[in-house]
């Protein structure tokens, strides 16, 4: 049998990100989304935009506001007088659209260019949207394409569109898809990223299952990954998308780069459908995988951006993942959730995590983790607490760990 | 090293074709698991979508066919269409009457679309990557069109790849009705 194993395998070519949009809780350019990060603010507030008298939740990080799309027509939910645009694809089209005029709508003109978003309940969200509007598709089962199919026809893409979904690595998923589409030719380059919305019912569904932090009293300090007194995470919104195409193609053309992405691991913990397994072997093994796919070992990552969402059982296993996989090189590379500031963007987390590591790259500074008071001593790491750290960074690995075990890291690279 | 990779041949060496109706669908979660195939923990297709009961069922009578695999090692990629239908419009009706409280919390992990995947991960112990595709009417092309792409993950030793033509359209109920819609996975 071939030899799969990760330190018998050659490098992947690195992708090139030559755009990227988004629209998030902290800002919806990457610039003001930078400083955000850098400044340690937070996204987190009372929730205002959604009804939420029927929930039992009053805070989340949502996204200020969606601009409407000019050439884009998203579907329209509901019924009545109580008809609307979808909301989530909404939130992707503006960043797909602002990806494309980031890297200059030319460079996509002419070219084989395709689309994978990370979106994990888009019908049950779409669902969920129309009825509250009134309508009954979920009842009638009318078929209708992804979100994806839609917007690649909307903008006129010529090459493959599709959804993937693996829970809050979705977005990582996809640009992992995408990046072995570039190396496979089946695309000259490739808009890929995700996002998710707040709503009602998976806001009460989350906070069902006690994975919302409680802490009601005091919003901005709910979200604290590694903290002793971290009760849950804070669902967040929003939603990034990058162009991707061969970093040799990119460089012939000179394209503005915003990082590489150099390579990606995956596994399945095959432990349960909700909670997070404590052994966290299938975590470690992603790391490993990721780390030999761009081609680089444990104390040449400059930076780990954590899964790290605020949960009690996910962050101890998460940082015992990083501390078996980086090894030694665990004791110096700094890491930091920034969940901590953003909230859980769920499906959309992976890609605005990206982004966060392509701002460290920029601002050559570790985002911080806020609300690290008390750091737990079941997460021993070198965190970057309260205040963002300067640093050469010049690289970065990126976990994404969801529901039903899917494990998916990222490695990204300065260009 | 090339830019361009070559992808790799996929032989298939297992497909479990299973249809059943949607009336049938609760007898397949209790029932017993195949002889040969890697058995399911305790009432674990308890709260699974309809979907993802046919679909474990079926990797389970594929495996029986390969007593000698180990598919501890495989990844999986499930394009469902419309998964998780039956369980968010009872979910829906349940909120509109009762508000978030009344909301279950099986709705997420079980009726997104990559818990059809996960089902089969979680269930038969397979630690490769696990995702959903598509969820529209395309999903089965969008699968295959996935799997190409993941097909060389190193460690990977072998791939499910499921779709289904579900979704049979039924006819249009009004809301608050108390009646599921129509379902027919295959």
């Amino acid at each position: 049998m071939t030899d799969h194993t990760p330190s018998h395998r050659a490098a992947r070519c690195p992708a090139a990100i030559t755009g990227m949009g988004m629209l998030t809780p902290l800002g919806n350019d990457f610039a003001s989304v930078g400083d955000a990060l850098m400044a340690g603010r937070s996204g987190v507030r009372e929730i205002d935009l959604l009804d939420t008298s029927r929930t039992l939740r009053q805070f989340a990080a949502p996204v200020e506001a969606i601009p409407d799309l000019p050439g884009l027509q998203p579907r329209q939910l509901g019924k009545g007088d109580n008809v609307h645009a979808s909301r989530l694809e909404r939130l992707c089209g503006a960043a797909a659209v602002a990806a494309v005029d980031d890297c200059g709508a030319a460079a996509a003109a002419g070219r084989r260019v395709g689309l994978v978003l990370g979106i994990g309940a888009e019908q049950l969200k779409t669902w969920e949207a129309d009825f509250l509007a009134g309508g009954d598709a979920v009842f009638s089962g009318a078929r209708q394409p992804c979100i994806a199919a839609r917007l690649g026809q909307a903008l006129g893409l010529s090459g493959p569109c599709l959804t993937v979904a693996a829970a809050c690595a979705s977005s990582g998923y996809a640009l992992a898809v995408a990046h072995r589409w570039l190396s496979l030719g089946m695309v000259d380059a490739c808009l890929a990223g995700g996002g998710d919305i707040i709503s009602p019912v998976a806001l009460a569904a989350f906070y069902n299952l006690r994975a919302l932090s409680r802490r009601d009293d005091d919003p901005v300090k709910a979200s604290r990954p590694f903290d002793t007194a971290r009760d849950g995470f804070v669902m967040g919104e929003g939603a990034a998308v990058f162009m991707l195409e061969p970093e040799a193609a990119a460089r012939q053309r000179g394209a503005r780069m915003h990082g590489l992405l150099a390579g990606a691991g995956m596994s399945s913990d095959a432990s349960h459908m909700v909670a997070p397994c404590a052994e966290p072997a299938e975590a470690t093994r992603a790391i490993e995988m990721a780390l030999a796919d761009a081609g680089l070992r444990p104390d040449e990552i400059d930076y780990v951006n954590a899964h790290a969402a605020g949960t009690p059982v996910g962050d101890a296993a998460e940082a015992l993942a990083i501390r078996r996989a980086l090894g030694a090189a665990a004791e110096r590379v700094p890491v930091s959730s920034t969940k901590s500031m953003s909230g859980h963007l769920v499906s959309g987390a992976s890609a605005f995590e990206a982004v966060a590591c392509l701002a460290a790259f920029s601002r050559q500074a570790i985002p911080p983790t806020i609300n690290l008071d008390d750091p737990d001593e079941a997460c021993p790491l070198n965190h970057v607490a309260h205040q963002a750290r300067p640093a050469r960074v010049r690289t970065a690995l990126s976990n994404s760990f969801g529901f039903g075990g899917s494990n998916l890291c990222l490695v990204l690279k300065a260009a | 090293m090339s830019s361009v990779h070559q992808p790799c041949r996929l032989p298939v060496v297992a497909y479990e074709p299973l249809s059943v109706l949607l009336a049938d669908v609760d007898a397949l979660r209790t029932a017993a698991d195949p002889e040969g195939s890697p058995p399911l923990p305790k009432r674990f297709l308890r709260h699974a979508d309809e979907q993802s009961v046919v679909a474990v069922r079926a990797v389970q009578r594929a495996l029986a066919a390969l007593p000698a695999a180990d598919c501890s090692r495989h990844g999986v990629i499930a394009a469902p269409c419309q998964a998780g239908r039956i369980a968010s419009s009872r979910t829906l009706a349940q909120y509109a009457a009762g508000g978030g409280v009344t909301v279950s919390t099986h709705i997420v992990p079980q009726a997104s679309l990559h818990a059809l995947a996960a089902a089969v991960s979680v269930g038969l112990g397979m630690h490769g990557p696990s995702l959903g595709v598509g969820g529209g009417p395309q999903a089965l092309h969008e699968g295959l069109l996935t799997a190409t792409a993941l097909a060389d993950t190193p460690g990977v030793e072998g791939w499910w790849l499921g779709g289904e033509r579900a979704c049979r359209r039924a006819p249009a109920r009004r809301r608050g009705a108390g009646r599921q819609p129509g379902c027919d996975p295959r």
